[in-house]
């Protein structure tokens, strides 16, 4: 292998899911070159395409006592606290704005009397979620990439999966990547870079997210020195499908049919849910509900295919035409008719709400690099609130993007021979006999879905620990791709991400320990109440050498800190 | 050929450094459940870490899981796994691996 591709730009973003265009777009308004990388293929890859409704802005177009106040105020009771202040208060005001920006970008939101119509989502005071259809991120998306287009100083990349970031003493000058088309090692040289690689659902058996969703840009960010908060808060969607296998349909699509009374039972015809939880149609929220299906599985009550069955068919046709509109056809046509049938489903884990900390300009605290959107921690605390991701993406996208071309402009292009990493090479091993990456996946999807889901406890942990860094000996020791194959290998991507989501899934692991309380998306059965005393506090993981540090920060302390800063 | 076996034909490229048949041929459980895509994900996973097929949301949104199936343009996620199967790449001209290729876009402009 040789170094000699060299790129050179004013902004580098990795990741080009929603996150990711807001940054390029920001940051080719200030002039610069910015360079996007995607490590899968641009427009398809993340999550963004998947967000199927509802992007949150309080407008108040539908009630007038909506406000950005209330909208603050619902983020931090669903993020029990733990929000970052600061981060959740920039949010509410600014998702309008961006939303109204995507719009001019061409997006169809729906529109009721000329202006923006607004739906009500769970754990919302008021209707509040922007929609287009219900393909809301796809059209999002489509948007975004035809603004994209208007600038000639973006230059876009493909197929480059980043393995590590180049530092120049702290400050992060840019990275270096291995191109998947021919195993090339690249190095991209920047006056900023911004991580905008998504979250890291894919490290649970059962996930609703893209095959990318690996939390590759949490562990460049550890690498570098960047602060990693709240690792331990992963959300789980209860009403996943799992039987029939739903063909290219979002399997999260069971989740809409709250929109008419639903029966949840288990094998024995019983509805579990009643019993533990009278009023849960109304009053659980989705962490509740993931718990008692989870718990119902565990207890041996669920469907041969591991699920519990979820029912419409008690509703009038009429109400089940109407208000489930966006799924009865597509689900007649493959066989499930709703008016009869009902669906299997078990949780899934959705999204991550910890990540890089960040300020309100998306910068880690390491000179040079700034993160957006779910590769990041702080809007959401504990739990997100329904629909806060669409506009969490084009808020913090759009803020590190002109915060990094900014920087940018007030640092020195750095030379590449001069950088740490420079020569550091990404290693894989070739052997057909050896451990490989898709089995090495599986394995730590399964760990981690049974002994740091939906509901943890210390032994559990502790034997998920164990399991991991025997993992990480294999993935150092006879971890390999079978074939010497270096133009488009699949298993060189997988080998890669694997190597990234060990160390990822060890310290979501570490942090789930030390957080000795439940809390929003944390569930403890140890420990299984909420203690503000003790834990109303952030998880924060740092570098230390080949291990890292865990600290316990109260929130308390932190709005003192802040407060004598002001002073 | 047992009841609950389908066989899968391939269409593979020709890559450098290595010997690839054209038309690989291989075994797969069936199922009712699973879409095309699971059948050549069991095969990447189970028979053959060689195989290049392209997919990233499994959805139905990203359309990157285009195929031709049995003479069909599909998108794999979306369609239910057949006892034979033939799967060859949508546009063979925009082919750069196996079923891998550069060029269409079907998503929203």
């Amino acid at each position: 292998m040789t170094n000699s591709i060299i790129r050179q730009c004013d902004v580098l973003v990795i990741g080009s899911g929603g996150a990711g265009l807001m940054a390029a777009i920001y940051a080719a308004r200030q002039g610069g070159h910015v360079i996007l990388l995607e490590k899968g293929a641009y427009g398809r890859s993340g999550c963004t395409i998947l967000g199927g409704y509802s992007c949150n802005a309080a407008f108040g177009n539908v009630d007038v006592n909506d406000n950005p106040r209330v909208h603050a105020e619902d983020t931090l009771r669903a993020g029990q606290y733990i929000n970052a202040p600061d981060l959740v208060e920039i949010f509410v005001q600014e998702a309008p704005q961006r939303v109204l920006e995507l719009a001019e970008f061409g997006v169809p939101f729906d529109r009721k009397d000329g202006r923006l119509d607004q739906g009500l989502m769970p754990g919302n005071s008021y209707p509040r979620a922007c929609y287009s259809d219900f393909q809301t991120g796809r059209m999002m998306m489509a948007g975004m990439r035809r603004e994209v287009r208007k600038y000639s100083n973006i230059t876009i990349y493909e197929g480059e999966i980043v393995t590590h970031l180049l530092q120049d003493g702290n400050q992060v000058v840019g990275a270096r990547s291995v191109r998947w088309s021919d195993s090339q090692p690249c190095t991209f040289l920047a006056g900023a870079v911004v991580l905008a690689t998504g979250g890291s659902a894919q490290l649970y058996e059962r996930s609703t997210v893209s095959i990318d969703n690996t939390g590759d840009g949490m562990v460049l960010a550890l690498e570098a020195g960047a602060t990693l908060k709240d690792l331990e808060f992963v959300q789980f969607l209860p009403f996943v499908m799992c039987y029939p296998h739903l063909l290219g349909l979002n399997p999260g699509t069971p989740e809409g049919f709250r929109f008419v009374d639903v029966r949840l039972t288990n094998n024995k015809g019983e509805e579990f849910a009643e019993q533990a939880f009278p009023k849960w149609r109304n009053k659980a929220t989705r962490d509740v509900l993931a718990q008692m299906l989870y718990q119902e599985i565990r207890a041996g009550r669920a469907s041969p295919n591991g699920g519990l069955y979820l029912s419409v068919a008690h509703n009038p046709e009429q109400e089940i035409r109407e208000n489930l509109s966006a799924f009865f056809l597509p689900l007649l046509k493959q066989g499930v008719d709703l008016r009869k049938d009902s669906v299997e489903v078990a949780p899934a884990a959705h999204y991550h709400m910890g990540g890089i900390q960040i300020d309100t300009n998306g910068w880690t605290g390491v000179p040079g690099l700034f993160a957006a959107g779910e590769v990041t921690a702080g809007v959401h605390g504990a739990n997100r609130l329904a629909g806060n991701a669409l506009s969490e993406i084009l808020v913090f996208g759009a803020r590190a993007g002109k915060a990094a071309a900014e920087y940018s402009n007030i640092v020195h292009a750095a030379k590449a021979q001069s950088q740490q990493g420079y020569k550091k090479l990404p290693e894989w091993r070739v052997d057909p006999q050896g451990l490989r990456p898709a089995t090495f996946k599986t394995r730590l999807q399964h760990l981690m879905w049974n002994h740091c889901g939906i509901i943890r406890h210390q032994e559990g942990l502790e034997q998920a620990m164990q399991a991991l860094a025997q993992l990480r000996y294999e993935a150092e020791t006879i971890l390999a791709i079978s074939s010497p194959i270096t133009v488009y290998n699949r298993e060189i991507l997988d080998l890669l991400e694997a190597k990234s989501m060990i160390i990822l899934a060890q310290v979501i692991v570490a942090s789930a320990m030390v957080r000795k309380e439940s809390r929003g998306a944390h569930y403890r059965s140890d420990f299984p109440d909420m203690n503000d005393e003790g834990y109303k506090a952030n998880v924060l993981v740092v570098r230390q050498g080949d291990g890292w540090e865990i600290e316990l920060s109260p929130i308390r302390m932190q709005s003192q800190q802040r407060k004598n800063d002001n002073e | 050929m047992n009841d609950d076996t389908a066989v899968v034909k391939i269409a593979r490229t020709k890559t450098p450094g290595y010997d690839l048949e054209q038309m690989a041929t291989y075994q797969v459980p069936f199922s009712a459940g699973w879409s095309v895509l699971d059948a050549l994900n069991y095969i990447y996973t189970n028979h053959d870490g060689t195989l290049i097929h392209p997919f990233y949301c499994r959805s139905g949104f990203c359309t990157g899981c285009l195929v031709e199936l049995n003479g069909k343009k599909v998108l794999a996620c979306k369609t239910p796994m057949l006892k034979e199967m033939t799967i060859r790449p949508a546009e063979e001209e925009d082919v750069v691996r196996d079923l891998l290729e550069t060029g269409h876009d079907l998503l929203p402009k």
